[in-house]
């Protein structure tokens, strides 16, 4: 009987040992190939980072608008940031093909028909940030223009609304989430408005009317003497 | 050298039968026959021994005349490509193609003296619209600038930033650079027309700074008649977009002449030199210091993209309550100077820019306003001297910003 239990243990032994023995291959060509990846997304990024420095290309994005959307980085960084991880990224993707060719090929089919959602998404909201930024800007402006106190607060309540627009709208092209950003959507932007309506009918409910009856009792408003133009 | 001219085939028939004009007078705020037959009067006691009669050409804007080919009062009428403006030009109403229009309609005629009168030519005297031709025809003058009559409160940006920026730029102390009436001589008008039009839209600015560049000589003609005003004035904000865009524009092209020039010169005036009509009286400043200083608490994180840190301190001492308001000319002038270069680099949206700026514009609406709310006229004119004065004592600050717009500015 121990012979038997023996034999059974070697073999175990055996076939473990053997599958780690074809499992090393793959897992050092892994390793090599997401060594070499990084090497070179590092070297394309410095390359990158070089030529469009030469290009001026943060000034060039800069004087289109599009170089405050990323805050503490220059746009040069984040391309060649971008670049270096893609490589890095297709590195990892060769280097799992050595484990099952098979089975990384389905899953490449995968993430590739992925990318175009991906692209989308951040497409999306990427236009989305700038346009929020962009459009709360003039609504600052606008709103100290004309001497609204709560100016600030006008301005960002209309940027996060763009931006959980945006974020929502980038969600829904990646799939995820589905009905729930709908309704957290829904739910979100109805709460917004059903709290101004509250705050506008119950709050301050007195001082619309007040300023309504000032409105319609106002004399003509004697012409003011300043004259820009 | 000028550009192919694009007028209809009825315009090219009337402008072949005429052979050539001396003086050609622009109207087109004319609107009905009367109010034709009445200008054709005035030109007529205007260039008065002047210009022949069958040399002098009145435009009207076409559809002012039922029939244009047939004369009123035997004068030489001329239909423009363009309908009758509303009062005070305005961007909206293709100011640039209208100038055009007018350039290629003087070239055409061989005219050597075109006075273009925006104001309603019924508030006109003879004897203004004669100062408008006469230097150009008599003194070899280019550009005739008008003198309007207002009051201190009237022209505010013209005051602030137009007049005071285009002295201390081009060197000439204009007071009305952005005028509705001009008189212009034929080199002006082949130099216009050899200029590309393109960045020549919007208010005329580049009129008098495109003269003086081109080393033209410049004069003013009092016309003894109130500043034009537009009939429904937009808001503060957009008329700083609608003068201060192509202004900055205009400093942009012409970069290379302005950073040449050192000091400034008056330009001569025909007629009476005063200007200010009304009275001392007081006003209500207030609340231009509340959106300033509304402005200081929300906009200071766009301010800081364009104006050095000491401004921002000096506008931060603005903030705190005073027994008096002031803002002062250089600090002012800096201002002007830092947002015109943040214009030219780009720093944001453009039209963002600009309507930034009206917080601090109105700050110094405020502090000019009670300072020369009791002033007498000369005090007045003295008070805007002083700014003028600042602009040109400011002036080496903006030519090294400009030249080196990333050095460090504490």
């Amino acid at each position: 009987m121990w012979d038997q239990v023996r034999q059974a243990l070697n073999e175990s032994v055996s076939r473990v040992v053997a599958g780690i023995a074809n499992l090393l291959p793959a897992f050092v060509a892994l390793l090599l190939a997401l060594l070499t990846a990084a090497v070179l997304g590092w070297l394309l990024a410095f390359i990158l980072r070089r030529f469009l420095r030469s290009v001026d290309f943060d000034g060039q994005m800069k004087r289109l608008g599009f170089a405050d959307w990323v805050p503490g980085q220059s746009p040069s960084h984040l391309v060649a940031r971008t670049a270096m991880w893609l490589v890095i990224l297709l590195g990892f993707m060769i280097g799992v093909t050595a484990f099952d060719a098979a089975l990384t090929s389905a899953l490449a089919m995968r993430l590739f028909q992925y990318v175009p959602n991906l692209i989308a998404a951040l497409l999306v909201l990427a236009v989305g940030v700038v346009l929020a930024r962009f459009i709360a800007r003039g609504v600052l402006i606008s709103a100290v223009n004309r001497n609204l106190q709560h100016a600030a607060l006008l301005s960002m309540g209309v940027k996060w609304m763009l931006l959980v627009m945006a974020a929502a709208m980038a969600l829904e092209h990646l799939g995820i989430g589905g009905r729930i950003v709908h309704l957290a959507f829904g739910l979100l932007f109805g709460g917004i408005v059903l709290t101004l309506a509250l705050a506008i009918g119950l709050g301050s409910k007195d001082m619309v009317s007040r300023s309504l009856e000032r409105q319609a009792a106002k004399p003509e408003e004697e012409p003011e003497p300043f004259r820009h133009l | 050298m000028a550009e192919p001219t694009t007028v209809s085939p009825e315009l090219e028939q009337r402008l072949a039968q005429l052979s050539g004009a001396e003086v050609a007078v622009v109207m087109p705020a004319l609107t009905t026959t009367e109010s034709l037959r009445e200008a054709v009067a005035l030109v007529r006691r205007a260039l008065d021994g002047l210009a022949p009669e069958n040399r002098t050409v009145v435009a009207h804007p076409d559809g002012a005349l039922a029939d244009p080919a047939h004369p009123t009062d035997g004068a030489v009428l001329l239909p423009l490509p363009f309908g009758a403006m509303n009062g005070f030009p305005g961007p909206g109403q293709h100011l640039a193609e209208m100038y055009r229009a007018v350039f290629r309609l003087s070239h055409r005629l061989g005219v050597r003296a075109c006075a273009l009168v925006g104001s309603d030519p019924a508030l006109l005297s003879a004897d203004a619209l004669r100062r408008l031709v006469a230097p150009v025809l008599e003194q070899n003058f280019d550009l005739i600038t008008p003198l309007y009559l207002r009051g201190r409160f009237e022209g505010l940006l013209l005051s602030a930033v137009v007049a005071p920026l285009v002295r201390a730029l081009y060197g000439r102390r204009i007071l009305f650079p952005l005028g509705a009436d001009v008189g212009m001589s034929s080199r002006l008008v082949e130099r216009q027309l050899a200029l590309p039009p393109a960045g020549r839209d919007g208010l005329p600015v580049w009129l008098p700074t495109d003269a003086v560049c081109a080393g033209l000589q410049v004069g003013q003609a009092q016309l003894g008649i109130p500043l034009p005003v537009r009939r429904d004035p937009p808001e503060v904000s957009e008329v700083l977009v609608q003068v201060l865009g192509p202004l900055f524009l205009d400093l942009e092209r012409n970069a290379a002449s302005w950073q040449k020039v050192r000091g400034s010169q008056s330009v001569p005036v025909f007629g009476p030199a005063r200007w200010l009509v009304d009275e001392p009286g007081t006003v209500e400043v207030g609340r231009m210091i509340d959106t300033f200083r509304l402005g200081y608490r929300d906009l200071q994180g766009l301010w800081s993209g364009v104006l050095p840190p000491a401004t921002l301190v000096e506008l931060k001492r603005l903030t705190v309550p005073a027994p008096a308001f002031r803002l002062p000319d250089e600090l002012w002038a800096r201002i002007v100077y830092d947002f015109a270069l943040a214009h030219r680099l780009r720093i944001m949206s453009r039209d963002h820019l600009i309507r930034a700026m009206t917080p601090l514009y109105l700050a110094w609406v405020a502090s000019y306003a009670d300072e020369v709310a009791t002033a007498l006229p000369l005090g007045v004119e003295y008070r805007l001297e002083q700014v003028g004065a600042a602009f040109e004592a400011q002036k080496p600050y903006l030519v090294s910003r400009w030249r080196w717009p990333d050095r460090f500015i504490p």
